[in-house]
């Protein structure tokens, strides 16, 4: 089957019009939007991943669109439809790119009690997750796009998918969601790293979305094992500081963390302990990127 | 003490654990998962110990005591009868214990 890139724009804007069908990690999306600014985001940043066929199931059907043709036209603002449900108030209609992006958190943390599902980045390599729970402002996004920048495999910078089968994490490569000066501090980090529009005046602030690695979307069937658990802090001028965590701390923080914890219950007690047993578990200050990657970098070796 | 002045027998207290609880023990420390109002709980490891005491069987708080005294020898008997009613007081409030009389 042929990915996005395939498509040429004219056709693939035809398509997201009628409905774009297409591979996401371990879902499959179907996105109807007849609004530019998302086709073009589209184009711009999940080219690699791969179309799907007409009678594949389909996990999440969401649209795009004005609420009312008058709302077109003044003050333009854009729905987010699920499944022709409306989850959320309209946003502004220049906020529609973003608004596919955070829609489709709230699909997949609300619809799949398959995972235990943590707010948290996680990346690979040599095979082992290290995951990065964090709130807003943590700087875990930051973070994550730093190293995947630096060859790790992105598996997800919003959400960790824990399975409750076999336990492993398996990946969802989106764009990365950057805020206000991380978006500048990843374009000089990397500038090589390719950017979607940058949306402005949302209610968090400026918001630009870091394209994910090919090779990550291309592993996306592939998960990982769980080898760390790192809650970041970014603290300005702040040394590098790795700390230990107890284990039993940790537990509860990535419980705080977790979307579908109070849904999963004991099961997801039981899935999540599991977790932990196998992790080494850290707080983590830094401030400066260089730095956290040769840590982190040392620290995957290592095993 | 006025239960024992009226009736001329110790009142001793039996202490159960009053919901379906799971637990994990972590290094040195305990995480427990109540069934019924599914909140997570961060334990010590003596109230973890005591907990899962408790969850096997009801005991009597002197039982509970005299379980104390012999794991935690390093402790003084007002230390431990201290922790012991901080212990009680603590899940009680959770509504994790039940704490019944019973005549000795």
């Amino acid at each position: 089957m042929n990915n996005i890139e395939s498509l040429p724009k004219h056709q693939l804007k035809h398509q997201i019009v009628n409905g774009l069908r297409f591979r996401l990690g371990c879902f499959n999306i179907c996105l109807t939007s007849s609004i530019a600014d998302v086709s073009d985001h589209i184009q711009r940043l999940y080219g690699p991943h791969q179309l799907i066929n007409e009678n594949d199931f389909i996990d999440f059907h969401v649209d795009l669109s004005a609420p009312s043709k008058l709302r077109r036209y003044f003050r333009p603002q854009v729905s987010f439809y699920f499944d022709g449900y409306v989850p959320f108030k309209p946003l502004p209609y220049a906020q529609a790119a973003a608004f596919f992006e955070w829609g489709l958190n709230w699909c997949i943390a609300n619809h799949s009690n398959q995972y235990l599902i943590m707010h948290a980045a996680v990346v690979e390599r040599n095979g082992l997750a290290f995951i990065f729970p964090g709130t807003p402002g943590s700087g875990k996004s930051t973070l994550c796009a730093a190293l995947v920048c630096s060859g790790w495999r992105l598996l997800s910078d919003e959400m960790t998918l824990l399975s409750m089968t076999d336990g492993k994490i398996y990946p969802v490569p989106r764009p990365v969601s950057l805020k206000n000066k991380s978006i500048e501090v990843i374009q000089q980090f990397s500038p090589g790293a390719e950017f979607g529009q940058l949306v402005t005046g949302t209610a968090k602030g400026s918001i630009s979305h870091m394209c994910a690695p090919e090779q990550s979307i291309q592993l996306s069937n592939q998960p990982a094992v769980p080898s760390k658990l790192i809650f970041p802090k970014y603290t300005p001028d702040s040394e590098t500081e790795l700390t230990p965590l107890s284990k039993g701390r940790a537990m509860l923080s990535a419980a705080e963390n977790a979307f579908n914890y109070s849904v999963l219950g004991v099961q997801g007690f039981e899935k999540l302990a599991e977790m932990i047993e196998q992790c080494d578990c850290f707080e983590f200050k830094y401030s400066k990127l260089e730095e956290a990657i040769a840590l982190f970098s040392a620290l995957s070796d290592e095993q | 003490m006025d239960n024992e002045l009226l009736i001329g027998a110790k009142v001793d207290n039996i202490i159960g654990v009053k919901v379906k609880i799971n637990f994990i023990k972590l290094q040195d420390e305990y995480v427990i998962y109540d069934h019924l109002s599914g909140d997570t709980h961060l334990l010590d490891e003596i109230s973890g110990e005591l907990l899962c005491s408790l969850n096997t069987q009801e005991m009597s708080r002197d039982d509970l005591l005299k379980k104390l005294v012999k794991n935690f020898a390093e402790l003084t008997w007002l230390d431990i009868n201290n922790y012991l009613d901080v212990f009680i007081d603590r899940f009680v409030a959770l509504d994790l214990l039940n704490v019944t009389n019973q005549r000795a």
